[in-house]
């Protein structure tokens, strides 16, 4: 009996260890200074919220606030020349330091990927101080309250996670998801217009985002806070279509518009500023087509590809630079087939290669390797847009009865900091060669296993055509833009702006 | 076999079928258009063909009549690199024939195949065409793309040499910056038309296309092509060689267009007939210039005449339906299978893409225009006037470029010579639209060519007493335009 007495207490003992063990460190990280650098407050932001998010793991809980935290982690980030440093001291609550870690690189190419080295090292240290340091490990287990039940409940969230369980709708009445009031998700009132297109500016000091929206030919640009203001807008020639709308901030914190623009079947784009809470146009009648994102992950650049006398588009992508009216061409990407400045991104594996992701024209996700030679192809297609361009078709018009040819833009494909890529989806019952009319969009979230594509989270369907979307990496929000209501004869039809904040 | 059984097994049958449903996965690719078009002519009338002004009395009563065309295309695609193509077209009048022949008591009619019909009181007819059939696929580990079987062809020289449906086998490579076509194409085999037994493929209409285009920049692309054609379906067969170069550039906002290209050929002669050399021209210079809400475009041709005086043939030769006439294959006035479409314009010549229905007629139907060659000017400007609205106005001015004595048998009834005046016409003409959906257009389209010298005093009821000239050729169309 006594034997029996004692299987309940090693039992005990067995799950204390365990807990003890399964207890993770509670970070936070406090600053990251910034010196050397322009746009000191954003890159501060940017290197903590990256530095927090490469800490978190199995062993590591980075926690919203230094009370909740076992340890604080603050850093410095210094430039000189292409040359940085990022420096990381960790401390105790109760300020005693512990370790140190650093990590250089030579070039802001490097930068994220060091964070996250940097992130690293400071896991093994911490692993091992505390795994090493009973009196620490205790402290933390200490510290350590048991997980509230509901932490295991399933969020309310539009983010629906692959490893998500949802538990079966006890009633007969299936409440729509959308009704509810997700955690996290914000929904912007009726805005007027279809817009096609969005783009994300500055984040303003009273916590306001810009957001820039593109219908047809109008421009609109509104201030994000607790609605969606519009502060002003500005309408293109009648012979001008919108392609695509972008936004880069320059070296002296001015942010460039990049509107690529068609009028009669030629380019000609252009580049606004907001002066004053108007949009000013500072460049006309540029031949390229452009758009601004993080290549791998990176950081954001501007991009352009040109269109050809006969392709619509010609050669490479390259990376460019703006002076006033002039574009240079800085650093050829090459394409793989049916990459274009609007299909394609890259991401990094995590043996360092650097792999090439396309949504070819039948909707299909390819990803190639280095050398451009298809290694993935998706089952399921992505993407898909009503937004087009006509061309004259001189050699097809006797067979197609019709004088253009239908060139269909396609959505963006986004890679996280983190490597994730995120691409949207739209899907609808009436898609039949140019007669597109897509009723429902989401966006997903995956990540190369090392074989493949695979799915981390999707987004729960709109229930409207997704023309857009957009990843903010600083503040992990996702920003989708839905079309409520298409342009009609003598109407402009009607949008949302839908953000939804990505734990 | 017990019942649990049975269903085991089907279930298991209906489990593999499913697992191998996306092994033979195939995409779906439907494309399409539907044209109607309400016309009030007194040159379009439902048919294809030259516009004979001197054909026609002084004052013509005007033709009114709906027509209609579907096309439908239907791509199998098992990948990227392999799909099976398919076009399909129905072309109606209302009112014209249906529910088995035009004309019961009419054999000829009733004989028909029932082509362009179906547009009669209680419609059912066999009106199906298959316009195009043929496999298209890349070559592995090559940068060659085949289409093989009945395909759409259009010549680098603006169509004015070649522009039909026709069966053959052409690829095209992609090597860097160049593209370079090579297709062999066989237009008709004459053993379907001999009484007596002949092996096939001896006696052939057979085209060669050979063409280069290569990106010199992003707005500069150059180009050149060779063509053969070769007739050999009667005893007096044609060689024909067709050289040419071509440009595409882009100067700031202006992009300019053109070609050069020359023919060298001979048909043979008998005992009966005297053989001909073949030696044409054909030149072409295009500019498009955005300007205002909309494009200014200009264009010029020119292609060379023959005087008919020798056995030197110096028109330009482009190629037409020449069912079981070779003769008429070139410089006749059959069917046209060529085009051109810088002029935009909708009764001076074929441009098709101001067509696009069964009424296909122009004053210079093919640009051989009977052996007498062209001089075409135009110009037009494209107006977006809303992003739903578009209005086009084009005009265009013809000559002949050399008076042929054999095939111009317009002649002034009052000298009983033909003109001396080289002027065809001038087409003036309007189009306006409106976009009701992005695919479907409402359009009114309007042409009216003030016939030139080379017309005067020739109507057909003209006499030398009573000299008259013929009628100026309009029309008018109302169209509805889906295209997907």
């Amino acid at each position: 009996m006594k034997k029996l007495q004692i299987i309940p207490l090693v039992l005990m003992f067995i799950l204390c260890a365990v807990y003890a063990h399964a207890a993770q460190i509670k970070v936070f990280v406090t600053d990251i200074n910034a010196i050397g650098v322009q746009n000191k407050d954003e890159m501060k932001s940017t290197l903590r919220m990256l530095l927090s998010s490469r800490l978190n793991g199995d062993t590591i809980m980075v926690v919203g606030t230094a009370a909740e935290a076992d340890v604080l982690v603050s850093g410095t980030y210094v430039t000189i020349g292409k040359v940085f440093s990022v420096d990381a001291l960790v401390k105790t609550a109760a300020g005693k330091a512990l370790t140190r870690a650093f990590v250089q690189g030579e070039s802001q190419d490097e930068l994220i990927p060091s964070i996250g080295k940097l992130a690293n090292k400071l896991t093994v240290e911490l692993n091992k101080i505390y795994s090493g340091s009973p009196a620490l490990a205790g402290a933390v287990s200490a510290s350590t309250s048991p997980a509230p039940a509901s932490t295991l409940q399933t969020p309310k969230s539009d983010i629906i996670r692959n490893v998500q369980i949802v538990p079966a709708p006890a009633g007969e009445i299936i409440k729509a998801h959308d009704a509810e009031q997700a955690a996290g998700s914000w929904l912007s009132q009726r805005l007027n217009g279809a817009a096609n297109l969005m783009a994300v500016g500055k984040s303003l000091p009273d916590g306001s985002r810009e957001i820039f929206l593109a219908e047809a030919r109008r421009i609109s640009y509104y201030r994000q806070g607790q609605s969606m203001k519009l502060v002003s807008d500005t309408e293109l020639g009648v012979d001008d279509k919108i392609l695509s709308l972008d936004t880069l901030e320059g070296t002296d914190g001015v942010l460039d518009i990049y509107v690529t623009v068609i009028r009669a079947e030629e380019l000609a784009s252009q580049v606004w500023q907001v002066k004053g809470d108007k949009l000013v146009l500072v460049a006309d009648k540029l031949p390229w087509f452009f758009r601004s994102f993080r290549l791998a992950g990176g950081t954001k650049k501007l991009y352009a590809q040109a269109m050809g006398r006969t392709s619509d588009f010609f050669g490479n992508v390259a990376e460019a630079s703006r002076s006033g009216s002039h574009i240079t061409l800085v650093k050829t990407i090459p394409m793989p087939r049916y990459g274009n400045i609007y299909t394609f991104n890259q991401f990094r594996t995590n043996d360092g290669n650097m792999y090439t992701v396309v949504i070819n024209p039948d909707g299909y996700l390819i990803v190639y390797d280095q050398a451009l030679k298809e290694l993935w192809r998706s089952n399921d297609t992505f993407g898909g847009s009503e937004l087009y361009f006509l061309k004259v078709d001189d050699d097809n018009v006797r067979t197609t009865g019709n004088k253009y040819r239908w060139e269909f833009m396609n959505m963006r494909i986004q890679v996280t900091a983190k490597g994730d890529i995120l691409v949207g989806k739209n899907d609808g019952f009436w898609v039949l060669g140019n007669a597109r009319s897509y009723k429902k969009g989401s966006v997903l979230c995956m990540f190369w296993n090392g074989s493949s594509l695979e799915e981390k989270w999707h987004t729960r369907e709109t229930q409207n055509y997704l023309p857009d979307y957009y990843f903010d990496d600083n503040r992990n929000e996702l920003l989708m833009l839905q079309t409520v209501q298409r342009p009609g004869v003598s109407t402009r039809g009607a949008s949302s702006l839908a953000i939804k904040k990505v734990e | 076999m017990s019942l649990k059984k049975t269903v085991a097994i089907a279930t298991a049958v209906g489990a593999m079928a499913a697992i191998s449903v996306p092994a033979m996965a195939m995409e779906n690719e439907i494309h399409g258009m539907y044209k109607l078009k309400y016309i009030v002519s007194d040159a379009d009338n439902g048919g294809a063909s030259y516009i004979t002004p001197n054909a026609s009395n002084e004052k013509l009563k005007a033709n009114n009549f709906f027509e209609q065309r579907a096309r439908l295309f239907y791509t199998a695609k098992a990948n990227d690199d392999l799909k099976l193509v398919t076009g399909f077209e129905i072309d109606s009048v209302f009112g014209d024939k249906a529910q088995g022949a035009i004309n019961p008591g009419n054999v000829a009619s009733g004989a028909l195949t029932y082509r362009n019909s179906g547009g009669a009181l209680e419609s059912d007819a066999v009106n199906l065409e298959t316009k195009h059939v043929y496999l298209d696929f890349k070559i592995p580990s090559t940068p060659t793309r085949v289409t093989a079987g009945i395909q759409p062809i259009k010549d680098a020289l603006k169509g004015v040499f070649f522009d039909a449906d026709v069966a053959g086998i052409n690829t095209v490579s992609k090597v860097g910056p160049a593209t370079i076509g090579l297709g062999y194409f066989r237009a008709y085999d004459q053993s379907y038309f001999m009484t007596a037994t002949t092996p096939k493929g001896m006696n052939n209409l057979d085209i060669v296309a050979l063409n280069a285009d290569v990106n010199l920049t992003k707005d500069l692309k150059v180009g050149a092509a060779y063509y053969l054609y070769s007739d050999n379906r009667d005893n007096t067969p044609t060689k024909l060689h067709t050289l040419g170069v071509n440009a595409d550039a882009k100067f700031g906002p202006l992009g300019v267009s053109g070609f050069a290209a020359m023919q060298q050929g001979v048909k043979g002669g008998s005992s009966t007939v005297a053989h001909t050399v073949y030696n044409g021209y054909a030149f072409n210079g295009a500019a498009k210039l955005a300007i205002g809400p909309g494009a200014l475009r200009t264009a010029l041709l020119f292609t060379s005449g023959d005087d008919g005086k020798d056995g030197i043939n110096t028109s330009w030769q482009s190629v037409n339906q020449s069912l079981n006439a070779p003769s008429t294959g070139l410089s006749g006035t059959a069917p046209a299978t060529n085009s051109y479409n810088d002029s935009n314009m909708m009764l001076l010549n074929r441009s098709v893409n101001m067509g696009g229905t069964s009424t296909d007629r122009a004053i210079i139907y093919d640009t051989n225009n009977r052996d007498q060659g062209v001089w075409l000017a135009s110009i037009g400007y494209d107006a977006t006037i809303t992003p739903k609205m578009y209005a086009s106005a084009n005009a265009g001015c013809a000559w002949v470029a050399k008076h042929n004595a054999v095939t111009n048998l317009i002649v002034d009834k009052a000298t009983g010579k033909p003109n001396g005046s080289n002027f065809q016409g001038t087409e003036i003409n309007l189009e306006t639209g409106y976009k009701m959906y992005d695919n479907l257009t409402a359009s009114v389209q309007a042409a009216y060519v003030i016939l030139g010298g080379y017309y005067k005093g020739s109507a057909a009821d003209s006499t030398a007493s009573a000299v008259k000239d013929p009628e100026n050729p309009y029309t008018a169309r109302v169209v509805l335009s889906y295209a997907f």
